[in-house]
């Protein structure tokens, strides 16, 4: 019931990828106007047959019949065509005139290459940048020149430094690819060196181990010959669980303290000045207020704190310096401990002692502050001696394992269909523009930089491609996303779509925030030039044809 | 108040914190915890409008003291007004009855002034005799477009001895047929009006009037004890009760340094069951009861020109703007009021089903008794200047009302098609990127605006470098399309020496000044603000100054302006405006001018804008403030509106009302200003803007892109054809706007104006005619694909868009599938169009038109045709054509109207504009041929038979997406007539 008077554009000239060249005709065409008027030749051929393109004049052949619609859709005198009143559903009875609503008016652009415009830009009064011989306005309303030879002129420069370009950054591309592929390879025989040597290093953590065990069973059968479990150790235990959780405890409560700074920080930076909200500004007022003696008191204070801490500490191990004998296992937590544990701890350990000597097993006395004497479970010179040579095994498997990681979790990075952007796997780049820069570390993150505080605001983080649905798709590889940058005030979390064009030089082109916290990014590479005889010719239209 | 209480919880939370922070202990995430449930609980409170940051009436003193003078005057029925006519003090001069009237109960006295004037209209001023100091009279110098002559035509009814009565009143008869009578009534003080012996409006006639002389602080204490003790105290506002001298509100204090000096008068319109007008409301049509009746409000409505955030719907609220207008109407009869006041006005409403004034007999009602709406006003401060219109139909109404405060500005052609807003398009590129959308699109746009974003810190007139390094140059690459630019100016200023404009303003001394003498310093976008102060003439001359082109550096003659904020708006001060003890020119108090503060801002920058280039041309201003005559300066929208189904319903009663009140060229942001509206919501949003006299889409910084194509098919091809009939309407919205300048009546009327004796049409809000030929009824439900129409006076209508008949009576169903709202052609009008849809109007001027007729039950239609320049002046010289159509024994003719116009030159501008197609639905008969002839010419040979179709399914090229279902449309092909010249076209059967 509804007519949809859409229509197919021209092929010749893709309209949506004309904007940036559009300007620049629009910039061209003023300087010719401004250069030399040259009016147009237009009407060589007659009116009737206006409006069309030589490939399709012999539909509109004069026959002593009527004519037809091309759709079919209606049966017209020929003197219809082109008499400025449309008669046919598919305007096509009107090609040359702003008859019918849905038509196109070819330009022959004579010089440079044929257009075709909608109909309703037809005798406007406005010359179009896309009929470079004027041929649209026809009417009377404006003089249009005919620009095509310099048109013409340009537009082949053009193409010629588009095609030197690409040529220049398809170059590149292969010396990219080139290198995608030796990294590859070299990853390759890392990765197989690296699965050598952890084979290597695994064996060597296992002998240890058992060595290590060995000589912990050795210990245990000795301590197990002397000493009986008591009551100070079970009190030590328990003071040590102690404050441990009193430390998890004060751990997570500057956590929380963490997590609400961040709160209202995040507050502060991302709410919206446009709201007029008293509430949310004293808020804010009350922060910076907050931050400012908070800070202060941190510098003032926790250096105080820490210095006692220190020196506690510092007292504590010259202590046990004096006593030459090796410290018990330190827990990073027992660094913090409060003195009065520790007196506890010392009265215990008294407490045992007395016992342990009273009944004549002076050996196997515990060490205090001032006096130091027993083996610890795990302090005989021989576990420690098997635990060290364990742990530097166990670190070395480690290194290996994390370099095998490392190399794998590289090898699943989508470098594009040659390794085309390995070689830019974190390199990173800026952008500067009013406000802010931008940086983009390639596969990795990106970031947003105040200008004027040098606030950094994280984007987002890679994802993944997105040029197109499949990794068949030629425009597959020209598009990335990054995202779960910091989320918006009122918002979502920031993200980045970084689209990709080619140049034989890697910049950031333009940045823009197309939606409230949903940033894109223009960004030239080399990585997306072809020049045609690629061994996947697929990406050849990332330059877009303009013109 | 809770914001404060929030804010100072969040506060306190802080301080905990940082008490305990040092310390580590367990409290502090326990505190945390709460702080953080504070703000959790704190920030969806910002969706919502705040009540409590908007005063009721009872936190108004003023208000409070005339609801209750009220009260006690209806609970004690021996209550009579303390006001009399002085004796022997009456006089009636030049058409002018002018006397002394004397508060009985503490023998304070004031003058009134009754002007008979000419066109049925009549004005009652009331003034303290000798004020303390001056009480303010200067609104009237704002509001009005003219002070109407008095009338001369009148005659003072002789007194009848025999008549008690007459003695103590004063009747005078005037008006063209002498119909309409006047009576005053000495004791107590009550004026009657009455047009064919019908009681109309009545003033005082309950007793509520109240004016508040003005005193000293100490002195008041003492009179007023004395006259207490001497008259009853029944009735009496206590006028020296807290709040009098001093009252505070949201903990911001009003000085009062004048105390009480409030005025209240109630009107009532006897016989009439419905009231409009007095917007801005987000209210219905006709207007409700206000004391607590069921489906009626509690609070009065309330004028005082506010930035409400997020407005509540169906509320009596104060909102942007404010027009005193009210219009009252009943079968056959309609009467209005203006309350020429400035200063913050409550109006209570009720409704009573009574027989005073044996108003039954006379209006025939038998045993049923009619209801009468009386009304009660009340004003802070300021002196009584009531206007009386006495119709008697809603056209001689809007005429006298237009008379007075003057008619719609003709507007811009161009500012009557799209504009496409957004706070805020971002930078050149987005604006470049929009535009080129458009394009691609194939949707026309006019123009393109620019909000707060683009200026450097929020300085108006300036433009951020790094955003738009040249503004001159997109403008250009604008007007290539025939586009334009629109900016935000706003009337505060940022405090900052190195920005000219504030610089230059505060050197001028024209800033609104704090009581001390300092310049008076608020909150707004730029941070800490000054205001210029409008009210002085000095001020709106130099702001005028600032859009020359040489000094507003980037502006363009492609450049149009935008005031927002002009309440002002104040984000520190009481509700969210400026406080009423600041100073203006002449030391007015900001209390006597708040309502005229934005309309000031508007014709000042209206008048820059004419001024600016040496050609003049009309300017065009968008304003958020209004007030009496803003008609004058430009256009208004109803402020921000939120992306909800229930928004787009209120836009309808909202604009309706806005329109009867005197400003026609009024919209709603389309798609809704806050929250992101569903493809739905959006298409049916464009689909009733384009009805809407002012057609623009915007959106909130914080919503989503919604430009019309990013929605994908079949919703873009919706919207674009919801835009691109706007375009092809262009020449009838056009018309009626010429129509509104010269008659007042407005571009989009309610039922009851074009069916002013159809008692079933006084409630209608949600339909409405666009000129008097189109019938409109937006479909504001999801999911609603058909909806019943009212129809009146069994006519017939054509479903616009397919031509098919919808005849009957009452409530008729019709479709509205997404892909159109109904619009009905009105059998017997005649509707120009251009089918020819290009990018912007602009580039339309010169396509030829298409005529749609749509034959009436008598097979006759007619309609007209304005056309000007669009854009300057000169149609006041007689630059346009003005044609009237009319189809009648089966012959189209055109015909100049016979007013002086029609210059050759302008017809030499527009001498090709021929007439290329001409649709007529409704004939009965199958036409045999079709002639077309020029009447002035001696070419009889053109007098030629046209190729025409008739019955054909597809009316081709239309531009409308919808083809028609009739089988008996005549379509003419091409009669090449010419728009300027008289023609017919013959229609043989």
């Amino acid at each position: 019931m509804f007519e949809n008077h859409r229509k197919e554009r021209g092929k010749l000239l893709d309209i949506k990828n004309f904007l940036p060249l559009g300007i620049y005709f629009l910039f061209l065409l003023t300087c010719l106007l401004a250069a030399e008027a040259k009016v147009s030749n237009s009407n060589t051929t007659t009116n009737r047959l206006r409006g069309i393109a030589k490939s399709k004049i012999y539909l509109y052949e004069h026959t002593d019949s009527d004519w037809v619609c091309l759709d079919g859709s209606a049966r017209i005198p020929y003197d219809a065509i082109n008499d400025d009143f449309c008669d046919c559903k598919d305007g096509s009875d009107e090609p040359g005139t702003s008859a019918c609503s849905n038509g196109r008016f070819y330009c022959e652009n004579e010089g440079h290459i044929p257009a075709y415009v909608e109909s309703f830009r037809v005798n406007d009064g406005k010359c179009e940048p896309e009929c470079c011989d004027g041929s649209d306005e026809y009417g009377g309303k404006i003089q249009c020149p005919n620009n095509c030879e310099q048109v013409g002129f340009e537009h082949r420069k053009h193409l010629r430094e588009i095609a030197r370009t690409q040529a220049e950054g398809a170059r590149i591309r292969r010396e990219y690819i080139e290198y995608g592929k030796e990294l590859r390879l070299e990853r390759q025989a890392d990765l197989e060196r690296l699965q050598i040597e952890l084979l290597a290093a695994k064996e060597r953590v296992k002998e240890r181990k058992e060595v290590l065990e060995q000589a912990e069973e050795e210990e245990r059968r000795q301590i197990q010959l002397t000493t009986k479990p008591n009551v100070a150790r079970k009190a030590l235990k328990k003071c040590k669980e102690r404050v441990e959780s009193l430390h998890e405890r004060i751990d997570k409560l500057h956590e929380n303290i963490d997590t609400l700074l961040k709160i209202f920080k995040d507050l502060k930076n991302d709410h919206n000045q446009n709201y007029h909200d008293m509430a949310v500004k004293s808020a804010i007022a009350g922060y910076d207020d907050f931050l400012k003696e908070y800070e202060n008191e941190r510098d003032e204070n926790l250096p105080d704190e820490l210095d006692e801490e220190d020196s506690q500490d510092n007292n504590d191990q010259d202590n046990e310096a004096e006593e030459d004998i090796a410290p018990p296992i330190h827990s990073p937590l027992e660094k913090d401990e409060p003195s009065l544990l520790e007196s506890i701890i010392d009265t215990a350990k008294i407490t045992y002692n007395d016992i342990m000597e009273s009944i004549g097993l002076d050996a196997f006395t515990l060490s205090t502050r001032t006096e130091q004497k027993s083996v610890v479970p795990g302090t005989s010179k021989g576990v420690l001696v098997a635990r060290d040579s364990l742990n530097s095994a166990e670190n070395e498997q480690r290194e290996i394992e994390n370099q095998i990681n490392d190399i794998n979790s590289k090898f699943s990075k989508d470098y594009g269909r040659s390794d085309e952007f390995a070689k830019l796997d974190g390199e990173c780049f800026e952008h500067v523009t009013g406000e802010y820069t931008y940086s983009l570390c390639l596969f990795d993150s990106t970031t947003q930089k105040s200008n004027k505080d040098y606030s950094s605001t994280n984007l987002g983080n890679f994802e993944r491609w997105i040029g197109a649905e499949s990794q068949d798709d030629p425009a597959y590889y020209t598009k990335q996303i990054y995202e779960h940058g910091i989320k918006c005030w009122n918002g979502p979390e920031r993200s980045l779509k970084v689209t990709f064009e080619c140049s034989p030089e890697n910049k950031i082109f333009a940045v823009s925030e197309t939606e409230k916290c949903e940033y894109a990014m223009t960004m030239k590479t080399p990585a997306v030039c072809t020049d045609g005889d690629e061994d996947d010719n697929s990406q050849k239209n990332v330059v877009h044809e303009e013109l | 108040n809770q914001p404060l209480e929030t804010t100072s919880l969040a506060k306190v939370e802080i301080m905990a914190l940082k008490s305990t922070i040092t310390s580590l202990s367990l409290q502090i995430f326990i505190y945390l915890c709460i702080g953080l449930l504070i703000i959790m609980t704190y920030i969806p409170q910002i969706g919502t409008v705040k009540q409590h940051d908007f005063k009721t009436c009872d936190q108004s003193s003023f208000c409070r003291r005339n609801r209750a003078y009220a009260d006690r005057a209806l609970a004690d029925p021996t209550f009579f007004s303390p006001y009399v006519v002085k004796e022997n003090s009456v006089l009636l001069k030049d058409g002018v009855l002018s006397g002394e009237l004397i508060n009985t109960q503490n023998q304070h006295l004031f003058v009134f002034e009754l002007h008979l004037l000419e066109g049925s209209i009549s004005r009652l001023r009331i003034n303290e005799k000798s004020p303390l100091k001056p009480r303010y009279d200067e609104v009237k110098n704002f509001a009005l477009a003219r002070e109407l002559p008095n009338t001369m035509n009148y005659t003072e009814k002789p007194i009848n001895p025999k008549d008690h009565d007459s003695l103590t009143k004063t009747s005078i008869y005037f008006g063209n047929k002498k119909q309409t009578l006047v009576v005053v009534h000495h004791s107590p003080f009550r004026i009657e009006f009455l047009v064919n012996d019908i009681p109309i409006v009545t003033l005082n006639d309950r007793g509520f009037f109240n004016f508040e002389y003005l005193r000293t602080k100490n002195q008041a204490k003492v009179n007023d004890d004395q006259t207490s003790d001497e008259s009853n105290s029944k009735g009496t506002a206590d006028q020296d009760e807290d709040g009098s001298w001093e009252e505070t509100f949201n903990g911001k204090t009003d000085s009062k340094p004048n105390g009480p000096e409030s005025i209240a008068l109630d009107i009532s319109f006897p016989g009439f069951g419905h009231v409009y007008g007095i917007p801005e409301h987000a209210s219905s049509l006709s207007l409700k009861e206000t004391r607590g009746a069921e489906g009626g409000y509690s609070e009065p409505y309330r004028l005082y020109n506010l930035d409400v955030f997020e407005y509540e719907l169906d509320n009596p609220m104060a909102l942007y703007g404010s027009i005193p207008f009210m219009m009252a109407h009943r079968k056959g009869v309609s009467a209005a009021v203006l309350w020429l006041n400035s200063a913050e006005t409550w109006v209570d409403i009720v409704k009573i089903k009574e027989d005073k004034h044996g108003l039954s007999m006379l209006l025939n009602f038998g045993k049923n008794l009619p209801t009468s709406t009386h009304t009660h006003w009340i004003s802070e401060s300021g002196i009584v200047d009531l206007f009386v219109f006495l119709g008697p139909t809603p056209v001689d109404i809007f005429r006298q009302y237009g008379s007075l405060t003057g008619y719609t500005a003709l507007p811009q052609y161009f500012s009557i098609a799209y504009h496409q807003c957004r706070w805020n398009y971002i930078n050149q590129q987005d604006i470049d990127e929009v535009d080129y959308g458009f394009d691609t699109n194939e949707i026309p746009v006019d123009v393109l605006w620019l909000d707060i974003e683009h200026t450097v810190g929020k300085k108006y007139f300036t433009w951020d470098p790094e955003k738009f390094p040249d503004p001159e140059k997109m403008q250009n690459s604008l007007a290539v399309k025939g586009r334009k630019l629109v900016t935000i100016i706003d009337p505060h200023l940022k405090r900052d020496d190195d920005y000219y404009i504030y610089k230059e303003s505060k050197e001028l001394d024209i800033l609104v000044k704090e009581p001390n003498g300092d310049d008076f310093a608020g909150w707004c976008w730029p941070g800490s603000s000054s205001w210029i102060d409008y009210t002085n003439p000095a001020a709106r001359e130099w702001w005028g100054l600032q859009f020359k082109l040489d000094k507003y550096q980037g502006s363009t003659e492609n450049l149009f302006v935008w005031n927002d904020m002009n309440e002002p708006s104040v984000f520190s001060g009481p509700e969210i405006t400026m406080p009423k003890d600041i100073i203006h020119h002449n030391s007015w108090e900001h209390r006597n001018v708040h309502n005229v503060y934005g309309i000031l801002l508007h014709a000042a920058t209206a008048q820059g804008l004419i001024n600016r280039s040496t050609i003049r041309k009309r300017p065009f201003v968008l304003s958020r403030a209004f007030y009496v005559g803003t008609q004058r300066y430009g256009a208004i929208w109803t402020g921000d509106n939120m992306a909800q189904w229930s928004h787009l319903a209120a836009s309808s009663p909202m604009l309706l009302s806005i329109g009867i009140s005197g400003i026609s060229f009024a919209g709603a942001d389309v798609g809704g200003f806050f929250g992101n509206p569903d493809i739905e919501l959006l298409v049916r949003w464009y689909q009733t803007g384009a009805f809407q006299p002012f057609f623009r889409a915007h959106a909130h910084i914080d919503t989503k892109r919604r430009e019309p194509w990013l929605f994908g098919e079949p919703h873009t091809t919706h919207i674009r054809n919801a835009i691109r009939e706007r375009y092809a309407l262009l020449p009838h919205w056009y018309t009626v706007f010429q129509h509104a300048n010269v008659t007042g009546m407005p571009v989009i009327r309610p039922m009851f104006v074009v069916f002013p004796d159809d008692e079933e049409t006084f409630e209608i809000e949600d339909q409405y005619f666009v000129g008097d030929s189109l019938l409109v009824k937006p479909i504001v439900t999801e999911g609603q694909t058909s909806t019943d129409i009212y129809l009146s006076n069994n006519e017939i209508y054509y479903d616009y868009f397919t031509f098919e008949p919808i005849r009957g009576s009452g409530r008729i169903k019709v479709d509205a599938p997404i892909e159109k709202i109904p619009v009905l052609l009105r059998g017997g009008s005649i509707i120009p169009r251009k089918q020819r849809i290009r990018q912007s109007s602009a580039l339309m001027r010169l396509d030829p038109l298409t005529l749609l007729v749509g034959i009436d039950q008598k097979g006759e239609a007619k309609g007209s045709l304005y056309m000007d320049d669009g854009e300057t002046y000169n149609y006041q010289n007689g630059d346009y054509i003005h044609r009237n159509i009319i189809y009648s024994y089966n012959k189209l003719t055109s015909t100049s109207f016979p007013i002086n116009g029609d210059n050759t030159n302008f017809k030499k501008s527009i001498k090709d504009i021929r007439v290329e197609r001409v649709i007529i639905i409704g004939l009965s008969r199958t036409p045999k041929k079709v002639l077309a002839y020029h009447d002035d010419s001696d070419e009889i040979n053109n007098n030629q038979e046209l190729t025409f179709t008739w019955g054909q399914k597809d009316v081709v090229g239309t531009g409308v997406t919808f083809t028609n279902t009739n089988d008996k449309v005549l379509v003419i092909k091409d009669p090449k007539v010419l728009i300027w010249r008289d023609w017919t076209i013959e229609i043989v059967f």
